[in-house]
């Protein structure tokens, strides 16, 4: 740390500098700034978002995990956004002559029962596969970093209340709870979303709490009380903005959940209703054609679930990785 | 930043106007065990304490690590509950809460300049913060903060859109400064404002804080273990040891004559700067402070006290069955049953 | 800040001077040690740094932020990893060279040849294991003894440092021990391996005044009892002032001045350890210490020449912004780098030069003077 804070740093064998966040390198004594000098040459005036992100760009692209789910992640979306020019056929067409026909130059995928091209009907469950894999967190999100938020700051009895009621949540097998909800509200993407939602509240709520609590400490939090401001200022200008990157990472790793969710709720028949083409609901009909040879049916969304779900798992614990530097052996 | 002009600092005793008075002030914090996490005891940092603070003066309150000294300067700005006692600010007791004027007139620097600002936030967006929070100066806010960063020995400009990370150390204690300053408060309680800082620097944010003191007429309360501190910024000084305050007086005359034996033992640690250091002239203070949540019956320095060992076996006795009141004696104030001898 | 005035006929030689009996051969000679770490930008934190260190012989290396002081030491021991690397020189220990010497080499000294104190007592445990356990571990891994010769030796170690009842304490967790005895045992292992040289980085820093007395005396007791060598590196010169008979003071990462601590506490000749004398605030008198204007230098981008120039009162523009002033030799050992005592300079400096012995450039070309005439 400049100006002689004597460092706080490890002694012994994390002798080595460490280099934080914002790219100051750290050694048992001393901390040179990177950036501008002191004394006001005003050259790189970036804040602290740009300066961030183009660090963690260049992390990102260092870190292999990170890089290979944003690949897929990219693809994923790219297919998701693009699938009604992509895909070859109309995937509602049906052309009863030729169905469950093997994969081949005009059905890359073949065709299912009815005949319609199960390739196109692929791309077109990665646009619903992303939208529950994007809305999901959101919703969520809206809820449970707002209960973690108040809860971390809080603490105390709010803080017990709110966490068990996190934690009665928390204890249905999200299945159980994604298909009571999708009972109770009814099927359709919508709702589906926002079931989903509701069964992934408490990993946010928690993530946020952890976070807020340590953030908490912090003595610019306790700055800001002295200077007299609200709770909801305190929370949003100084605790929130410290608690992005654990929300973030939460994130990544719920859309990957709410995939297999919505695809094991489609494929028990309780997911998105018919025609629209699910994956999970592919998979549905398509097991039924595994002993009479009809592989293509079910391998084809299986390994498009697989894809979408590693790509978001690789992201998340590269991000992981990246956000966290101390986390990872592999530095 | 107008403000009233400067009481003399050289003599608070003048003024009879106490800005702030504490008298037998307690924060107690409750101690836990066992399966079912029952209150067994207190841990009582602050234990007691009297004080008065003349509007206009510096006094500093010095002790080492566990003597309470944050835990009082944090109660006393109403960042934590009282448990006893009272606290009186400008005749109004705050002892069960402090509201938003109180805010105004009462301000911290904090001790770390590296957390204390929040690094999201520009310096401009931070100085300005207290004045967002009270709905003031809002005409020419932007101008009235660029002017305070001037006043701090901060370019107003240059420094108005950077962010805590592009600042030193020193450069971010005076936007600490500055914010607290914004709101035009009268008396500032500064914790450990000086500590982070590498040598060179101490003095000009010393400095500083007295050109500050004369401009703008603050109180102020010092909260550090630095002696040296003490010395350069400091009218009185209150020393405190494990929640009690044991010598109170004017700086210079408790610095050249300590009564107290904590004083004596505190000030002859200090290592000197010198060519020809002299060891064996330091009286020891052995041992570490005792733990707050069990300190020693009857006088609690009686333990790691040097002139106890001379003292014969009924005096000694004393030290433990009683616990020497604060009072005053000889221009100061001293908890001690064997001095002045 | 006592005795701190520099007057300028003060004598510099220092009649009281060290126990030079190690013989000839300096103990430890670093020869242009330069250390950078490469980040996002290229920081020099410790550029072409040269000292020596005779047995039993007490240097203390006094700097602020980003003097490098702390980094000197690590390249010294080899404790610097990725990102940094030691680019250049050389670091003699009893006549090898330890820079780029192997893994086992440095092990081997480190521990039983050099023992090492560092700031954070805390950090330095393994809070699963005893503090016996950890010192017995670093006996053993140096000296030949036993098991329970090792804890024996354990026990003793604590007794020496100052620990009050070891042989209880020895079988106490890291957490159980109080800032200051934490500390204490820290020292206690760094002593296990009998090592010639301690190094200190820091060993008082937040640390309460009344347990850092006592731990400076432990330090002065060790010295003297083991006849050791002490390099104690600090930022509080008081410090540094009571343990140490020789001074380095470090600036933006290359020494400025080096000298007895005589003269360097009465007659400083740079002007930052003038400077940083005169910011030092005095507890035995009201003073007007001033603080240095400007802030330490950014390493990734020092400044041109002198590095303190940008905060030299007496700086001369075209001289010493431009290049890596020069070592000027006083009597008795005490040297200085800077350019106010050379032939060249026009500034406004009026400084004596009256005990100029030599002058040599940042290359090692001498130019020998023995009259500087202005």
């Amino acid at each position: 740390m400049t100006d002689g804070t004597p460092g706080s740093d490890p002694a012994t064998e994390a002798a080595a500098p460490v280099t934080t966040d914002d790219g100051a390198a750290t050694d048992g004594g001393e901390t040179v700034v990177s950036g501008s000098s002191a004394e006001g040459e005003g050259s790189t005036r970036e804040s602290p978002a740009v300066r961030r992100t183009k660090a963690f760009a260049a992390r990102v692209r260092r870190n292999r995990l990170a890089s290979g789910g944003l690949v897929i992640m990219s693809a994923f979306v790219f297919v998701a956004v693009f699938a009604p020019i992509l895909a070859p056929y109309d995937p509602a067409v049906v052309d009863v002559p030729n169905r469950l026909q093997a994969p081949s130059a005009d059905h890359l995928m073949g065709t299912d029962r009815y005949g319609r091209d199960v390739f196109s009907r692929v791309l077109l469950g990665a646009r619903i596969a992303a939208q529950v894999a994007v809305a999901t967190p959101l919703v969520a999100m809206s809820i449970g970093v707002p209960i973690g938020l108040v809860a971390g700051y809080v603490g105390g009895r709010t803080d017990d209340g709110l966490m068990r009621l996190m934690d009665a949540i928390f204890a249905f097998p999200t299945i159980l709870l994604g298909l009571t909800l999708v009972a109770v509200f009814g099927q359709s993407l919508t709702n589906i979303v926002l079931a989903l939602g509701i069964v992934f509240i408490p990993q946010f709520a928690r993530i946020t709490r952890g976070s807020a609590v340590s953030v908490a400490q912090e003595e610019h939090v306790r700055a800001a009380r002295s200077l007299g401001a609200s709770n909801a200022r305190i929370l949003l200008l100084h605790v929130l903005p410290f608690c992005i990157s654990a929300i973030l990472v939460q994130a990544t790793i719920t859309g990957a959940l709410a995939i297999i969710l919505e695809s094991s709720l489609s494929f028990l028949g309780v997911g998105v209703p018919p025609p629209q083409p699910s994956w999970g609901s592919m998979l549905r009909v398509g097991k039924g054609y595994i002993n009479s040879g009809e592989w293509w049916y079910s391998v084809f969304p299986g390994l498009a679930i697989v894809a979408s779900v590693l790509g978001f798992n690789l992201l998340g614990d590269g991000l992981r990785d990246v956000l966290d530097p101390r986390s990872d052996p592999n530095r | 930043m107008s403000h009233d002009a400067a009481e003399p600092t050289t003599q608070p005793e003048s003024d009879g106007e106490s800005i702030l008075s504490v008298r037998d002030l307690e924060k107690y914090y409750p101690v836990h065990s066992g399966i079912l996490g029952r209150q067994t005891g207190a841990v009582r940092a602050v234990d007691g304490v009297s004080f008065d603070l003349q509007q206009g003066e510096t006094l500093a309150v010095v002790g080492e690590s566990g003597c309470g000294k944050s835990t009082m300067a944090e109660t006393l700005i109403g960042l934590n509950d009282v448990t006893g006692g009272d606290i009186r600010f400008r005749g109004d007791s705050i002892a069960d809460g402090v509201d938003k004027a109180f805010r105004r007139e009462v301000q911290m620097i904090f001790q770390d300049p590296f957390s204390t600002l929040n690094e999201r936030m520009t310096v401009g967006r931070i100085v300005a913060e207290p004045l967002v929070i009270h709905n003031e100066q809002e005409e020419d806010r932007a101008a009235y903060v660029r002017n305070l960063l001037d006043t701090v020995g901060l370019d107003g400009d240059e420094q108005y859109e950077a962010f805590p990370h592009e600042l030193s150390g020193g450069q971010r204690q005076r936007v600490g400064i500055a914010r607290a300053l914004a709101l035009n408060p009268s008396l500032v309680v500064a914790d450990e404002p000086v500590s982070a800082l590498d040598v060179s620097i101490k003095a000009g944010v010393l400095g500083l804080l007295e050109d500050l003191q004369e401009e703008f007429g603050l109180t102020y309360l010092i909260i550090t273990h630095d002696m040296s501190v003490v010395r350069q910024i400091a009218d009185r000084v209150a020393v405190m040891y494990l929640g009690e305050l044991v010598e109170v007086g004017p700086v210079e005359e408790l610095f050249n004559d300590p009564q107290h034996p904590y004083t004596e033992a505190l000030l002859s640690s200090v290592p000197r700067v010198t060519a020809d250091p002299e060891p064996d002239d330091r009286i020891e203070l052995p041992g570490s402070p005792p733990d707050p949540a069990n300190p020693p019956e009857g006088c609690r320095f009686h333990t790691r006290c040097h002139l106890r060992e001379r003292l014969n076996d009924d005096e000694a006795a004393r030290c433990v069955d009683e616990t020497p009141e604060l009072r005053e004696v000889a221009g100061r104030e001293l908890a001690c049953h064997f001095r002045p001898e | 800040m006592t005795d701190t005035t520099p007057p300028a006929d003060a004598p510099a030689h220092d009649a009281t001077d060290a126990r030079t009996d190690g013989g000839d051969e300096p103990l430890l000679a670093v020869k242009n040690l330069t250390t950078r770490f490469y980040t996002d930008q290229t920081i020099s934190a410790v550029d072409s740094v040269s000292y020596e260190l005779r047995a039993g012989e007490t240097l203390g290396i006094v700097g602020e932020s980003g003097s490098g002081k702390s980094v000197s030491v690590r390249s010294v021991v080899g404790l610097v990893t990725e990102p940094g690397r030691i680019d250049a020189g050389e670091v003699r220990w009893k006549g090898t060279d330890l820079v780029g010497a192997s893994n086992r080499k440095l092990r081997s000294v480190r521990g039983a040849e050099i023992g090492m104190v560092f700031q954070n007592a805390e950090a330095a445990f393994d809070s699963t294991y005893t503090v016996g356990e950890q010192i017995v571990e670093a006996v053993t891994a140096h000296r030949d003894l036993s098991k329970a010769e090792a804890r024996q030796e354990a026990i003793d170690l604590l007794e020496e440092v100052g620990i009050g009842d070891p042989e209880g304490r020895v079988d106490d967790y890291p957490h159980e021990y109080s800032g200051g005895m934490a500390q204490r045992a820290m020292i206690a292992m760094a002593l296990a391996g009998e090592p010639e040289l301690l190094i200190a980085d820091e060993p008082t820093t937040g640390l309460d005044v009344s347990i850092q007395a006592g731990i400076i005396d432990l330090f002065r007791d060790l010295v003297a009892e083991r006849e050791m060598s002490l390099v104690l590196i600090s930022h509080d010169l008081g410090v540094v002032s009571q343990l140490c008979e020789r001074m380095l003071v470090m600036y933006g990462g290359r020494v400025a001045e080096r000298g007895t601590r005589r003269q360097l506490l009465t007659a400083p000749k740079h002007p930052y350890t003038r400077a940083f004398l005169n910011s030092i605030p005095d507890v035995d008198a009201k003073s007007t210490a001033e603080a240095i204007p400007g802030s330490p230098p950014n390493l990734g981008d020092p400044p041109e020449g002198c590095r303190f120039h940008p905060r030299c009162a007496v700086a001369e523009a075209g001289l010493c912004d431009h290049e890596r002033p020069p070592t000027v030799a006083f009597q008795a050992g005490q040297e200085a780098d800077c350019y106010a005592y050379t032939e060249g300079y026009t500034g406004e400096a009026e400084y004596d030069v009256a005990e100029v012995t030599e002058v040599r450039s940042a290359e090692g070309e001498t130019q020998q003077v023995e009259e500087v005439s202005r």
